[in-house]
């Protein structure tokens, strides 16, 4: 049984992030990256069906990034991964979903995955659809925004939930292979292992370069600052000032 | 021009009811279709749809086909990206919108796929300027806004609530209703049921004021001063953004936002809650909303009606005092005990 599990770098959270002087592309505080957060839940999702399965489970991790990109794949294998292959492209913070999608699916073609999981978003972009697009490539079907995953006894299949509007959740059985989107929640990622770590800073990962032909199919025209016509008024002073000043203005909603 | 003409919404529903917000996609697709000179029409797809269907076409003016097949019973993405793609193989719109849904972000990317066009999705503004439609989308947690230009056609576009700007007037007249028999080729995926969430502590759907925990708090230890934040203000209670719900610091079903529980307090104070649209849908109808986040940047503070920038280890212990001197004070004024009608509902306890 095989996994690919595909992992996204993002900036930290917390990070500052401006529009670049173009208005086309951002600045980012810092040169931090780590591993996308829902990327992470699909691999702790990946380790976890590995842990409870009855046959041998190898897990790949792959990501599509620029020099460096490494750092989230070695941190995957610290996790769990087996192995793991950076798929070689420019930086650029807008990289067609469509583009990461080909490419993936140029990678996946190469050994026969059972099981695809990828995170159901990505912090950065949040646009969710690298992984349905890759599903299309490789004529799988799909789910997206799982937050369970159990194999079949026989292997053939998983019995899948996931989560729709309203915290509904949704069983679905789907035959493998399959590409799965996970949503955070049930997998919380662990924190890797030291002797896996260690392992995995002198591991090979193995390195090619972005095989895609695809269009772009969109591109970002401009990026800017949301418009201000609704921002908070900020309450400024010292601690003390700031908690007076909120307090007032409650007292003057009625809500105290 | 393009060759392919039009704009299609695809109008979600559970069978019984219409699920997607019908004033945004109807804003949305007006003000692309005008800036285009553009018809708009749109599809359901499902088992029964007529009486849907004329709904739609009754509140909308457009016309609208419901594509039947028996085999549609439990909604299947596998079933309706296949049904769709077979029916507009040989007529392509434009534009296809949809709601940003569950449903719609696995069908969104796939229906493109299948009909060789883009997908954008989570839009949060679409509209025609010059001839040209601009879609905007937020990015990075909604720390900024990203103009995309699709480049091929058709595009399917997921709209988050609120995408079409101002809502356009009724029509004059309900649109035309067709309803058409199709193929529905069979799927390896089965859908074998649903379970509904676990039930809302009623905590939060009831508090007139609610203090919300989001990743910012850094520790469960921070919860104890969130909830003393809480015992504040009278019928309150405490609730949760998705990540700390999904660390176990509150149990799920304090989880406020687009796949939790949509709250409506008076009150609501955001505490290192980030601000990212899927938990900013389950607020908008709060009265007054207080964010606190040491993020300058963070979404919430364009939700929200008040901001401090702090770091919330040091600040709520401050407001916690200020806030227990105003209560004292006002107490001693009155010159009575708290009234019994005054309980406080903290959500952890």
């Amino acid at each position: 049984m095989k996994i690919l599990v595909c992992i996204k770098q993002v900036p930290e959270p917390e990070a500052r992030i401006e529009p670049a002087p173009d208005g086309r592309s951002v600045q980012v505080a810092g040169e931090a990256c780590r591993m996308n957060r829902y990327d992470a839940c699909a691999l702790e999702c990946a380790v976890r069906l590995k842990a409870a399965a009855t046959v041998p489970v190898t897990i790949h991790a792959v990501t599509v990034g620029p020099d460096g990109a490494d750092v989230v794949l070695r941190r995957a294998m610290g996790m769990g991964a087996d192995a793991a292959a950076h798929l070689v492209c420019t930086r650029d913070p807008f990289l067609s979903p469509y583009v990461v999608a080909e490419a993936l699916a140029h990678y996946a073609r190469k050994a026969a995955y059972d099981l695809i999981l990828c995170g159901v978003v990505s912090e950065d972009m949040m646009q969710g659809i690298t992984g349905p697009i890759l599903a299309e490539h490789l004529g799988l079907p799909a789910a997206c925004s799982v937050m369970t995953v159990r194999f079949w006894d026989d292997g053939a299949g998983v019995d899948i939930e996931k989560e729709v509007e309203g915290g509904v959740q949704v069983a679905m059985a789907l035959p493998l292979p399959a590409l799965l989107s996970i949503q955070s929640g049930v997998y919380q990622p662990r924190y890797p292992s030291l002797s896996r770590l260690l392992k995995a800073a002198g591991a090979v990962v193995e390195t090619f370069p972005v095989q895609s032909e695809a269009a772009p199919r969109q591109r970002i025209s401009h990026v800017g600052a949301p418009s201000a016509k609704v921002t908070a008024r900020f309450l400024e002073g010292s601690l003390e000032q700031k908690a007076r000043a909120l307090q007032h203005l409650l007292a003057g909603q009625g809500v105290l | 021009m393009s060759a392919f003409r039009g704009v299609v919404v695809v109008v979600e529903h559970d069978g019984d009811r219409i699920l997607s917000h019908l004033e945004t996609l109807a804003a949305a697709a007006c003000r692309v279709a005008d800036g285009n000179d553009q018809k708009v029409c749109a599809v359901l797809v499902g088992r029964r749809v007529a009486r849907l269907a004329a709904e739609v076409a009754a509140a909308t003016g457009w016309d609208v086909t419901g594509i039947e097949n028996d085999a549609l019973i439990l909604f299947n993405t596998e079933q309706h990206k296949a049904v769709l793609a077979q029916y507009f193989a040989c007529r392509t719109p434009e534009w296809l919108f949809m709601a940003h849904s569950a449903a719609a972000q696995e069908l969104a990317p796939a229906l493109a796929m299948r009909l060789g066009g883009g997908c954008v999705t989570g839009v949060q503004a679409a509209a025609a300027e010059d001839g040209r439609v601009v879609l905007k989308r937020p990015v990075f947690g909604g720390k900024l806004v990203a103009t995309v230009v699709p480049e091929v056609r058709p595009v399917v576009v997921t709209l988050l609530p609120g995408a079409g700007g101002d809502a356009v007037p009724p029509p004059a007249a309900p649109g035309r209703v067709e309803v058409i028999t199709a193929a529905c080729p069979p799927v390896a995926a089965r859908v074998i049921g649903r379970r509904s969430a676990e039930t809302t502590g009623a905590a939060i759907t009831e508090a007139r004021t609610i203090v919300a925990a989001g990743n910012g708090i850094g520790s469960r230890e921070q919860l104890d001063m969130v909830s003393a934040l809480a015992r504040c203000f009278p019928r309150s209670a405490v609730a949760g953004s998705r990540p700390v719900c999904d660390r176990g610091w509150l149990p799920h079903s304090f989880q406020v936002g687009l796949t939790g529980t949509t709250v409506r307090p008076d009150l609501y104070i955001a505490c290192g809650i980030s601000g990212a649209f899927q938990h900013v849908a389950g607020i908008r109808e709060a009265g007054f909303i207080a964010a606190i986040n040491r993020d300058p940047q963070a979404a919430i503070f364009q939700v929200a009606d008040v901001g401090i920038v702090a770091d919330l280890a040091e600040f709520l212990p401050v407001l916690i005092e200020v806030l227990g001197e105003n209560r004292k004070e006002a107490l001693n004024h009155e010159g009575h005990e708290e009234h019994e009608g005054e309980k406080t509902e903290n959500g952890d306890e």
